[in-house]
């Protein structure tokens, strides 16, 4: 009853809310809009003041760090390539091949062929070079993750010695190499015991710690191990997509999470740690000036053109400021510099 | 209107606060990788927030947006399972299994792996009794485009379309995200793209039992939706029975089905003729001692072919390739027959 008497006041009321609404609502719009503006003009003016503010900051030594490396060049004629090192004066090249015939090759600075050479009396399906490392003789210490053995030649490629697993042990699954301060940093990957190896020059084990896991302190698949100054080792925990950093003990200090798939690493000589993020397509840099280490910058993106990578693996510094990186898919080694 | 400028405005916000979207779900390849978030990016890049693609929600553009894998898929996998094994035990490249320590659900130490490999492969398919490594004579081609799906299709459908033509991913057959409340074995699909009739990119791991027509090919279609049981057996090696064939007991007679979501006329009760003019005769591919993988391997096989094998001509008619046509075949020329048919 009652309801048929209110019926035409109440649209009447309805109407007249009905504009207020509409007023309300092109108030709104109008107001989201100009938000909208600014943001997008807030956004564009970030993109577009980014670059050249870093461009623009003095070259102090503190900010030197800030400053991003270029490309120079590729060296093409190696088949995806993955581990990559350098002789002491930096003069040749030594990179491991994972594809076609598989060899260690040897090119000079300027990207020239000089030699190559594989395991004596193996064939390519029998063999699986992965990295490489060079000591301060000269001799190359190649990784064969498909013979489970760590190989060590001559400068010339003749091999002079084969590292046997630790005592005790059977067998071992080396996996990275690095020499740093003539000590043999060893990544290790037989199942249920993923770990670190130390060893000195003669080939005497000197520090040994890890095992395969995700807990901190535990590896999955870690493709490269390196040290500093104070001795901290640096671990690119490949499956884990982490960095972990711990002491000269190898006690776990600290993990850098978040990464892609991290391998190969270096540390150059003004205390920049560098590591090849393979699903990154990226090289990405920190600071080792202060603890917890910093992350600078990141370069590189997925792609065939210069300065572009498909899955990075490695990655070797010199004394020069020029880093020389693995680019696997592209099959050629990319030459950058500082 | 207003609600469309919401949005935009709330996903440039989002885009300026987010460095990226959380994501939940299930790890990758489930049952090897724990259940982290942080397990998403072994595979996909960290993006740096290029592209409204992102917050869309839409699986299709994220994809596109997000996932680093460029046009050939099997770079990234080979990123782990590659020759030099950085990530993973299994190097599908070389078909061995890395590592000498035993007891793991993957592999024999150092021993061939059962898919064979996609360019070489440790096999002994002249039964000398020592396996050797040896570059693949055929391979199910991962990333070729315009390969024939032999066998797609019905009865009477020939091989001419071009709806059966199909590039092969990894992803085509194995599932990486694994699956989340199943043990799949290989984590191999249990929604087959059928390439040939359905655009691969649409159907791909998008459909349901529910929505399934009811004829013979969507009733098969239908079953293989049910789960391949996950029986990982101690021994890894390619085993053979005391008569020589090849044993696959540890595999369900489903897996017939399972690769007939793709080569579909070749899932045969020996009930012939079959009507069909290409495949009118089977063998009989229906029992657990006549699945498709004790005379096929999966991947790659290092077998050769004698004059008659290599001559065999394809179903479309192309002639045979000669001693390297070696179609997936685990032995040498036609050794697959001879431990149940020997000679009279
Ligand atoms: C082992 C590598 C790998 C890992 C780890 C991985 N993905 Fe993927 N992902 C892929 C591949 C390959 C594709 C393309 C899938 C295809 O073609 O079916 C893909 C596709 C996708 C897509 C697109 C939609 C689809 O299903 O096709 C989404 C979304 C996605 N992944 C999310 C995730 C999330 C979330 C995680 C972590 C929980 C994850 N992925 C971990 C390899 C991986
Ligand atoms: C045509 C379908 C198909 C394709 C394509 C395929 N796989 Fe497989 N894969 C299988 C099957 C089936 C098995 C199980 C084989 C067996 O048990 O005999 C398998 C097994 C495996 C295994 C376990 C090791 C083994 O050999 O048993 C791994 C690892 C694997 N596949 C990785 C890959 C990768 C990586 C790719 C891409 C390069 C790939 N697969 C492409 C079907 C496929
Ligand atoms: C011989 C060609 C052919 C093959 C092979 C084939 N389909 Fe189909 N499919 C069709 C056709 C034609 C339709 C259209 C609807 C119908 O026939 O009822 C269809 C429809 C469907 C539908 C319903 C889609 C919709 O929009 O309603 C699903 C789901 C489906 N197919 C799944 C599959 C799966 C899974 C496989 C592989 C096991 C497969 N199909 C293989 C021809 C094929
Ligand atoms: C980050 C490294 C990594 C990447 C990338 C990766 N895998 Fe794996 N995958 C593994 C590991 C580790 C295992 C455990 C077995 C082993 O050690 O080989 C595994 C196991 C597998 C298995 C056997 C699973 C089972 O349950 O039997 C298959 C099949 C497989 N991967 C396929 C793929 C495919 C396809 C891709 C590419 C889309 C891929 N994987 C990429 C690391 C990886
Ligand atoms: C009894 C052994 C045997 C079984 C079981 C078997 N195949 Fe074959 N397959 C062969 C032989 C032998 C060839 C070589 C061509 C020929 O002789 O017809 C072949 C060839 C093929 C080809 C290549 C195209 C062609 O016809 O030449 C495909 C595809 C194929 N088989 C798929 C399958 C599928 C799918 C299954 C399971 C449903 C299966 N095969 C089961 C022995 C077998
Ligand atoms: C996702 C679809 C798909 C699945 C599942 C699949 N195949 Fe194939 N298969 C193909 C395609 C596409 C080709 C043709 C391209 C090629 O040769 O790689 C092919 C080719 C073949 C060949 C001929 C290979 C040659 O070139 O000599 C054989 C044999 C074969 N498949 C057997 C199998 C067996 C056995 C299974 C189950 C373990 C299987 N396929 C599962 C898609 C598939
Ligand atoms: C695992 C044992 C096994 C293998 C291997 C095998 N067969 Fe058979 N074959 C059988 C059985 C069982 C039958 C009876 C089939 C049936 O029940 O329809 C049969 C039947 C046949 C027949 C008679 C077909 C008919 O319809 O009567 C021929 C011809 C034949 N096989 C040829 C071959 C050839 C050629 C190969 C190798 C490519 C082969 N077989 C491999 C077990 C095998």
């Amino acid at each position: 009853m009652s309801d048929k008497v209110k019926g035409p006041e109440r649209s009447a009321i309805s109407n007249t809310r009905q504009r207020k609404w509409a007023r309300r609502r092109l108030i709104a719009l109008g107001a989201l809009f100009l938000l909208l503006v600014l943001v997008a003009g807030l956004w564009a003016y970030y993109l577009r003041t980014r670059k050249p503010l870093s461009a623009a900051l003095p070259p102090a030594p503190a900010v030197a760090q800030a400053f991003k490396p270029h490309y120079l060049f590729s060296i093409y004629g190696v088949d995806r390539p993955l581990g990559i090192a350098l002789s002491p004066d930096g003069r040749y090249i030594y990179v491991t091949e994972s594809a076609g015939e598989r060899l260690i090759k040897v090119f000079d600075r300027e990207g020239q062929f000089i030699r190559s050479f594989a395991v004596p009396d193996t064939r390519p399906a029998e063999r699986a070079p992965v990295y490489v490392a060079v000591d301060s003789y000269g001799r190359v210490y190649v990784t064969d993750r498909r013979r489970f053995a760590l190989y060590v030649f001559d400068a010339d490629g003749n091999l002079l010695r084969v590292f046997s697993p630790p005592q005790g042990e059977e067998f071992w699954t080396p996996l990275g190499v690095n020499v740093v301060n003539d000590e043999i940093l060893v990544t290790e990957v037989t199942r249920e015991q993923h770990r670190v190896m130390v060893f000195d020059l003669e080939g005497r084990l000197k520090t040994v710690f890890g095992r395969e896991g995700r807990e901190n302190g535990e590896f999955w698949f870690p493709n490269a191990v390196v040290r500093d100054e104070e001795g901290n080792f640096y671990v690119s925990d490949g499956n884990n997509g982490r960095l972990q950093v711990l002491d000269p003990e190898g006690n776990f200090l600290y993990a850098l999470r978040g990464l892609n798939l991290p391998r190969g690493l270096a540390i150059d000589t003004e205390k920049r740690l560098f590591l090849v993020d393979a699903v990154a397509h990226q090289v990405r840099v920190f600071s080792l000036a202060s603890q917890p280490i910093v992350a600078l910058y990141e370069f590189g993106d997925i792609g065939m053109g210069d300065g572009e990578f498909r899955y990075p693996n490695d990655i070797a510094v010199d004394l020069t400021g020029r880093l020389y990186i693995t680019d696997r898919e592209n099959n050629r080694i990319q030459v950058w510099s500082y | 209107m207003r609600r469309w400028a919401c949005s935009l405005l709330v996903g440039l916000l989002a885009m300026l606060v987010l460095p990226r979207p959380g994501w939940a779900d299930n790890g990758p390849h489930e049952g090897t990788f724990t259940k982290t978030t942080d397990a998403c990016a072994q595979c996909h890049r960290a993006h740096r927030g290029q592209g409204p693609g992102l917050l869309a929600g839409d699986l299709v553009t994220t994809q596109q947006a997000r996932v680093l894998i460029d046009t050939s898929q099997i770079n990234l996998c080979f990123s782990c399972h590659g020759s030099a094994a950085t990530g993973a035990d299994t190097n599908v490249e070389d078909g061995i299994y890395m590592n000498r320590a035993s007891g793991g659900q993957f592999g024999v130490p150092g021993a061939g792996l059962r898919g064979g490999g996609f360019v070489n492969a440790l096999m002994d398919p002249d039964f000398t009794g020592t396996p050797t490594a040896a570059p693949v004579t055929s391979k199910h081609d991962v990333g070729v485009p315009g390969m024939i799906v032999w066998g797609l299709g019905s009865s009477g459908v020939g091989h001419v379309t071009s709806s059966q033509r199909a590039t092969l991913q990894c992803s085509s057959c194995h599932n990486p995200h694994g699956f989340a409340n199943a043990d799949r074995y290989r984590i191999l699909r249990d929604d087959l793209p059928c390439a040939g009739c359905h655009d691969i990119q649409q159907q791909k791991g998008r459909l349901s039992q529910a929505s399934m027509p009811t004829d013979a090919t969507h009733q098969l279609a239908a079953r293989l939706n049910t789960a391949i049981p996950d029986e990982r057996p101690p021994y890894y090696t390619i085993r053979y029975t005391p008569d020589g064939y090849r044993d696959v007991s540890y595999l369900d007679e489903r897996i017939s089905e399972w690769c007939a979501g793709c080569h579909t006329r070749y899932l045969a009760t020996g009930t012939d003729p079959s009507g069909d003019a290409v495949f009118a005769y089977r063998h009989r591919t229906t029992a657990q001692e006549l699945t498709c993988l004790v005379c096929h391997v999966a991947h790659g096989t290092t077998a050769t072919m004698g004059r008659f094998s290599g001559d065999v001509e394809w179903p479309d008619g192309t002639p045979g390739g000669g001693t390297t046509d070696s179609r997936l075949l685990h032995v040498s020329n036609r050794g697959v027959c001879y431990p149940c048919h020997p000679a009279p």
